[in-house]
């Protein structure tokens, strides 16, 4: 009886959680999919928040505002017209495909590069 | 967001691993929020204004009407090297902001006054950054008058973090900031420098370590403050009015017992 009530408990704790579990797609987005079922459990074991925050946010690149990458030209310029469009949320130099912005940051092989 | 901040959804304004000359400030304006900049370099043109910061997030004169004195929310600054070139006043300015962030191997170098200025605002965290006016092969290192970072506020962190090659390592002039794992070295050992220089009440300073400066830990505020598991190395003989506080970071007492009995 006790054996039966434990059970009843735990399948019950278990069904609480159901809605927490994240889709294996959502965790291991094209590219990143392990290959076998023991590199899944590796990865599962060892598996951690993105590196970066916000990996699905919007990204300006100062870049495609003329931006020296180089260093040997004065930036300000173009850090201001980058900051500015952040602040409107305007990104006119990002590729109309949602998938860029929903990958670029958490897969630096899907990053298109260069912006501009 | 709080009093009307503006929200930037998150953007991020990704310096790709570039290096840029700035001949003015990166000014993120008061009143802006959820953001980020990270990954790459900023150096201060022998142009920039002496008297500015490389990177300056809010400005003063923030009333919002909750009288919470935080005009900007959420901005947060990682993997960034900020040089100042030993022309500008220092690198890294937050005003009046709550929820400010700088980490993942940040490094601010070549201020000339203060590396990292926290004015106001509330809860910054700065975090696994190397802070220093000058590099350990410079002689400036010495001599120069800077400060490493300089805490005008309240209930702000410090984890994981480094300064060297300052006056001094930290000054705290605000209340109830939180220090640990702070390591301070070579502050300007030939001028008198400081580690951290507390002028506040509850701060406290956990698992910190004070290398190689004539004074570990200069509090000018009799009020206590707490101090733990941390550990002085000093490189010249030091006063006896100091002494005691470095035999209590040696002793490696236990929380509260250094905090009310020598300060």
């Amino acid at each position: 009886m006790l054996a039966v009530l434990l059970a009843l408990a735990l399948a019950s704790e278990c069904a609480a959680y159901t809605h927490l579990r994240v889709p294996h797609a959502k965790l291991f987005p094209a590219g990143l999919r392990p290959a076998t079922r023991a590199a899944h459990s590796r990865m599962m074991r060892t598996w951690s928040a993105p590196a970066r925050p916000n990996a699905e946010s919007p990204v300006v690149a100062p870049t495609a505002f003329g931006a020296d990458p180089t260093g040997k030209a004065d930036s300000s310029n173009a850090f201001g017209l980058a900051l500015a469009a952040l602040g409107v949320r305007v990104y006119p130099f990002v590729v109309a495909d949602s998938a860029y912005l929903s990958h670029s940051r958490s897969a630096g092989a899907l990053r298109p590069a260069p912006y501009v | 967001m709080s009093d009307n901040i503006k929200d930037c959804g998150g953007a991020v304004l990704d310096l790709q691993g570039g290096s840029y000359l700035l001949s003015s400030p990166l000014v993120v304006p008061q009143y802006w929020g959820n953001l980020r900049i990270i990954d790459g370099t900023l150096r201060a043109a022998p142009s920039f204004p002496a008297g500015s910061y490389v990177i300056q997030v809010g400005a003063g004169g923030c009333n919002p009407p909750s009288g919470q004195g935080s005009c900007n929310e959420n901005v947060g600054m990682s993997g960034l090297t900020l040089d100042a070139s030993h022309v500008a006043a220092g690198c890294l300015l937050i005003t009046a902001t709550m929820g400010a962030t700088l980490d993942a191997s940040s490094a601010c170098f070549g201020f000339t006054q203060i590396g990292i200025h926290i004015a106001g605002g509330h809860e910054t965290m700065v975090s696994e950054t190397w802070v220093a006016a000058y590099f350990w092969d410079s002689p400036s290192k010495e001599t120069n008058s800077a400060t490493g970072v300089l805490i005008a506020g309240n209930d702000h962190f410090l984890t994981n973090v480094i300064c060297f090659s300052s006056k001094i390592g930290v000054r705290l002039t605000g209340a109830a900031n939180l220090l640990t794992n702070v390591h301070t070295w070579n502050a300007a050992t030939g001028y008198g420098g400081v580690g951290i220089q507390n002028e506040m009440s509850q701060n406290r300073f956990g698992a910190s370590y004070y290398l190689r400066q004539p004074e570990s830990l200069r509090a000018s505020d009799s009020r206590p403050v707490h101090s733990a598991y941390s550990w002085v190395l000093p490189r010249f003989q030091q006063p006896a009015s100091y002494k005691r506080r470095a035999d209590c970071f040696q002793r490696r007492l236990l929380p509260g017992q250094c905090a009310s009995s020598l300060w």
